[in-house]
Order: structure tokens, then C-alpha cells, then sequence
């Protein structure tokens, strides 16, 4: 079965495609790097998918049912969802207990079905991630890395079959990015749910991605195995420019071979 | 980010959820600063929403509330006993409010344990309520 199956997905903001014509398979135990520069679609994507934004045209199937307005709520209760950018947005100073837990309901509050050991496992988890302490305090209150925790736990409070990360190591400090990219490690050796990974950084992209989607402008420029489209060929059509791919244990590092720098005009 | 209040139904939510949320948004107060909640919908953009969520538009935020009686309490107790879980923190009005949701939590789970609270509020009258509301006047 897929666990995401997009046909012809499109959505429209006035004039701009944010999304165009997208049509992506991920199958189950997949995973997947969703790859772009700024402001190419990665987050809209990842936000339609996980079903907190609508979109104009096509079809998204996840878990093999059509996403809708009935079922969005339902879905997203076997979906783990950390998009800073997005989250930001919408908590502030809700509690960090109550931020994991409202991923019960597959929304931003809590409820009255709340269990004890909904609250000792959502402690559990905090206390994985080394936040424990911060449970009571605002979201607003908490350090980026430690944002980050707090929502990479709530992902993992209602036992994803899908991992949606979008750029999860943005403005973490080297300590807290190693220990992202360990966890992350730990999540795809030992349990079944698929991740899908948008970054824009190769050094993030471990060597368990086998998937990987180009995204350029809102539509797929390229799809497939993670080899094949992390090749210089290709690359250097994405970007533009001359680049450099090296591959070490697994691991791609990408750098552009031409300069690229401010116009010396500016300074005149 | 938009809030839309007052919002009364969202197609992904069953009638039951959206039903408890407003007779909820009726009866309960933050349990942050005690004031009224409303039923709202929190959207990125116009194109999307992730349901009716209950609101406290003074504190800008999603919060589930807390029975009035068990506000009352926890704030008498807050601020009589000196209880302070936030040590870390600068004492402030938003320290005194996070006590008082903290203390507030925990009495709601103790009165959920002892069978005196369920999804429609308080089961009975609590005892010696009236004298304690006198001694906190």
C-alpha cells in the first residue's frame, strides 16, 4: 500500500503556483528526502500532506484514503508532523505538555479523553528528548532546539506511520543537531514508520534515505533513488551552476564549484 | 496565522467533539488568567485549518480550560501559599498564572480521581464551597 499518493496536485495563492502538478508515490518503509532551495514548495507540500492546508486541485491519498475535510482530523492522527515554521505559527504559549499532547486529536488542543497514560507517556517522550523540566513552561519560552524536541516528541506520541520533518535542523546549535540526526537514526533503524525529509542541506541526509525529491518552483523537477538524482548531472541542471558531489559512507556532500558572491557594484 | 472565534463546526471534526468543545467554552475559564474561552478555528492561511479548538483570545492561545470552582482554589492557593513550581522564572504575572494553571491541572486530575468531575463539570456542590468563597473575598 502507499503511504502517500499524490495525483496531479496543485495549489494556487492568486497568480503563484506554490504546488504544481505533483505526482509522488511513497511506499511503505520508504524514505524520503524532499530536496529545494528556498521557497521552492517544500513546506506547503509537507503541510498539505500532513493535512493542515487545502490545496485548488488533484488528489492527496494517504494510507490509501482520500485526504478530505471529513477525514483531515483522522488522518493526521497517524501522522507525526514537525514543521517549526509552520508550528510556530500556530502555538505560543501553550505548555509543551499540552503541545504533545494535543497530537492525539490530530489538532492544537487537548481533551477531556486524555488518560494517565496519555500524560506519562507524553512525559516519557519529553524526557527522552531531555525536556522534561520544560513540560509546564510556554512554547514561547523555549529555546529553537529545544522547540524542535518538544515537536519531534509530539510527532512520536501517537506512534507514526508516517514522519513528516520539515527542515527540522533549522537554527540548532551543532550539539543539538548531532543529537537530532542520532534520534532520527535510531527512529528509521527501530520503528516502522516511513520518513520524509525536506531539507535543503545535504550534510543532513543520512545514509538510511534510499528516496529523493527535487523541488523546483512548486513542481517535481526530479524523483527517485537518492544515487541516481544526487548525481552531477543533474545537479548542476537543478542549480544552475557547476557543482561537486562526493559521497562518503553513505553520505552525499554537495558544494557549487562557481563563486558565487555580491555584485563588487554594490560597494561602490 | 488567523483565529477565527465563535467558530461553530469544522467537516473533519465528528458533531460529538465540536459539541463538548462549546458546551465547554460555556462553562470553563483558562486556567491561566481565569478569563472567558471561546470555540475558534486556528488557521495558517485561508486555505487551511486544523479544526475548532477551544481559545482564550486574552491569552492568544489554545487552551482546554478548567472548571471555575477549580480556578478559584487554585488561585486562593497560589497566592496564599506561596507555591511557586517555576523557580527559574522571573516572578511576574505570567509566573503567578503559570502556578495557578499548574496547581489548577493538578486539581482537576484530583477531582476527576475521585469521581467528582466528568466531561460535564463538577458532579456536586463542593463542601464548605460558600465559606471558602467568603474567606477569599
Amino acid at each position: 500500500m502507499n503511504l502517500i499518493e499524490t495525483k496531479a496536485l496543485s495549489h494556487k495563492q492568486g497568480s503563484k503556483f506554490l504546488l504544481k502538478n505533483i505526482n509522488w508515490e511513497v511506499k511503505e518503509n520508504e524514505h524520503w528526502i524532499v530536496f529545494g532551495a528556498n521557497g521552492c514548495g517544500k513546506t506547503t507540500l509537507l503541510g498539505t500532506i500532513a493535512g493542515y492546508r487545502h490545496y485548488n486541485k488533484g488528489e492527496v491519498k494517504l494510507f490509501g484514503e482520500v485526504l478530505s475535510r471529513e477525514n483531515a482530523v483522522l488522518l493526521r492522527q497517524k501522522i507525526g508532523f514537525v514543521s517549526a515554521s509552520y508550528m510556530d505559527r500556530c502555538f505560543r504559549h501553550e505548555s509543551g505538555l499540552d503541545i504533545v499532547l494535543s497530537a492525539k486529536f490530530g489538532g492544537f488542543g487537548r481533551r477531556l479523553a486524555i488518560t494517565d497514560h496519555d500524560v506519562k507517556r507524553a512525559m516519557q517522550l519529553l524526557d527522552a528528548f531531555g525536556i522534561v523540566e520544560k513540560a509546564n513552561y510556554p512554547y514561547d519560552m523555549l529555546s529553537q532546539g529545544q522547540r524542535q524536541r518538544l515537536l519531534l516528541a509530539r510527532a512520536l506520541m501517537v506512534s507514526p506511520k508516517l514522519l513528516l520533518l520539515d527542515e527540522p535542523l533549522n537554527g540548532l546549535d551543532v550539539i543539538a543537531r548531532n543529537f537530532f540526526l542520532n534520534t532520527l537514526q535510531e527512529i528509521a533503524d527501530t520503528q516502522n514508520v516511513s520518513i520524509i525529509y525536506v531539507t535543503h542541506q545535504t550534510e543532513e541526509i543520512l545514509p538510511f534515505y534510499t528516496k529523493a525529491m527535487l523541488l523546483k518552483n512548486g513542481a517535481i523537477y526530479a524523483q527517485g533513488d537518492l544515487e541516481k538524482i544526487f548525481s552531477v548531472e543533474i545537479m548542476n541542471e537543478f542549480f544552475g551552476y557547476s557543482t561537486n558531489i562526493h559521497w562518503h559512507e553513505g553520505r552525499v556532500q554537495l558544494a557549487i564549484s562557481s563563486e558565487l558572491r555580491l555584485s563588487k557594484t554594490i560597494w561602490a | 496565522m488567523s483565529i477565527i472565534n465563535h467558530y461553530s463546526g469544522y467537516g473533519a471534526q465528528s458533531k460529538e467533539d465540536t459539541d463538548a468543545l462549546t458546551q465547554r467554552s460555556k462553562r470553563c475559564i483558562c486556567k491561566k488568567c481565569g478569563g472567558k474561552l471561546t470555540t475558534s478555528l486556528i488557521i495558517y492561511d485561508i486555505y487551511g485549518g486544523a479544526g475548532m479548538e477551544l481559545y482564550c483570545p486574552h491569552c492568544q492561545q489554545t487552551e482546554f480550560g478548567v472548571e471555575p470552582e477549580i480556578y478559584e482554589i487554585a488561585q486562593y492557593y497560589v497566592e496564599n501559599f506561596q507555591f511557586n513550581y517555576f523557580l527559574d522564572m522571573e516572578e511576574n504575572d505570567l509566573n503567578e498564572q503559570l502556578n495557578i494553571a499548574k496547581v489548577a491541572d493538578m486539581l482537576s486530575w484530583l477531582f476527576k480521581n475521585l469521581g467528582l468531575l466528568d466531561h460535564n463539570g463538577l458532579k456536586n456542590t463542593l463542601p464548605d464551597y460558600q465559606f471558602y468563597k467568603r474567606l477569599h473575598r
